[in-house]
């Protein structure tokens, strides 16, 4: 009888799926990354949902407003003149 | 309240100077995060001055690492004070305090949403109204402001665990709203 054996360093989609949004975000060590990649190139399931993450993602970067850039000027400016004595200790 | 400050010395003009260097890349940041607090962008400005002005005061415990997560969180700080001085009556807990004000005018709608007033994508709009303020909240500080799962947490207060596990409902959600709504097709052809 042959017995078949999983290899040890490859994960199963429940954990992939728990991982998914961290791996996408980058908020996962690069070791467990490398065996989420690797999962994620053999098992289209996996795949696709990764996709479809990553869609949500860029729709949702692509909604980010350009602040007024007088705002952050006038901020600037309000740190460069902070008083010129030294902060209380 | 009197305190001896004495001289400026060389050592303190350095450490205004490394305190500019600290707060300038993070003002953006600041700024988004404010906006996303006080739904106004008047309020948010002040708010981050009046952040600035305590993270300067409070220089002397900041170890150098990790600024932004020492301004977001002086920020949090200063936002949950300010709303519990104006509002005493209605924020008993942090949580109502920073899942937003509720929008005067806009009967039956969160701040939150409100906030989302400058998104032009209407299927985007739906799918992130449709979501609870604690899940648009997170989505929100995470994707459009590009916060980390630390710095978020740091924000509203949370465990980390509870950022990743909101997030994941919360883009889960978005997700099938926009693959209902055939927003994904081109982009996913498998």
């Amino acid at each position: 009888m042959r017995i078949l054996r999983r290899d040890p360093s490859s994960l199963r989609c429940r954990k992939v799926r728990r991982l998914l949004n961290a791996f996408l975000d980058d908020e996962i060590d690069a070791t467990l990354a490398r065996r989420v990649a690797a999962h994620l190139e053999v098992c289209e399931h996996c795949g696709f949902e990764a996709e479809t993450y990553r869609a949500v993602k860029r729709a949702l970067t692509d909604v980010r407003e350009d602040l007024d850039p007088e705002i952050i000027e006038r901020l600037e400016r309000f740190v460069d003149h902070l008083p010129s004595d030294p902060p209380l200790r | 309240m009197s305190v001896n400050r004495g001289p400026i010395t060389d050592e303190d003009l350095a450490r205004q100077q490394a305190f500019r260097e600290y707060v300038r890349p993070e003002l953006e940041v600041m700024m988004r995060v404010a906006l996303r607090l006080t739904r106004s962008r008047v309020d948010a400005e002040d708010l981050v001055q009046e952040s600035v002005l305590r993270a300067y005061r409070s220089l002397d415990r900041f170890d150098g690492r990790h600024p932004r997560a020492w301004l977001l969180t002086i920020l949090r700080n200063t936002h949950i004070n300010r709303i519990r001085k104006k509002q005493p009556d209605l924020f008993h807990d942090e949580e109502r305090a920073l899942a937003g004000i509720p929008a005067r005018g806009r009967e039956g709608e969160d701040g939150a949403a409100a906030a989302l007033d400058g998104i032009p994508d209407p299927t985007l709009i739906d799918a992130l109204r449709d979501l609870s303020p604690k899940h648009r909240d997170v989505v929100t500080l995470v994707d459009i402001d590009d916060l980390s799962y630390q710095e978020a947490a740091d924000i509203l207060g949370v465990p980390i665990g509870t950022v990743m596990s909101r997030l994941h409902r919360a883009r889960k959600r978005i997700r099938d709203h926009l693959l209902a709504a055939g927003y994904l097709d081109g982009e996913t052809s498998r």
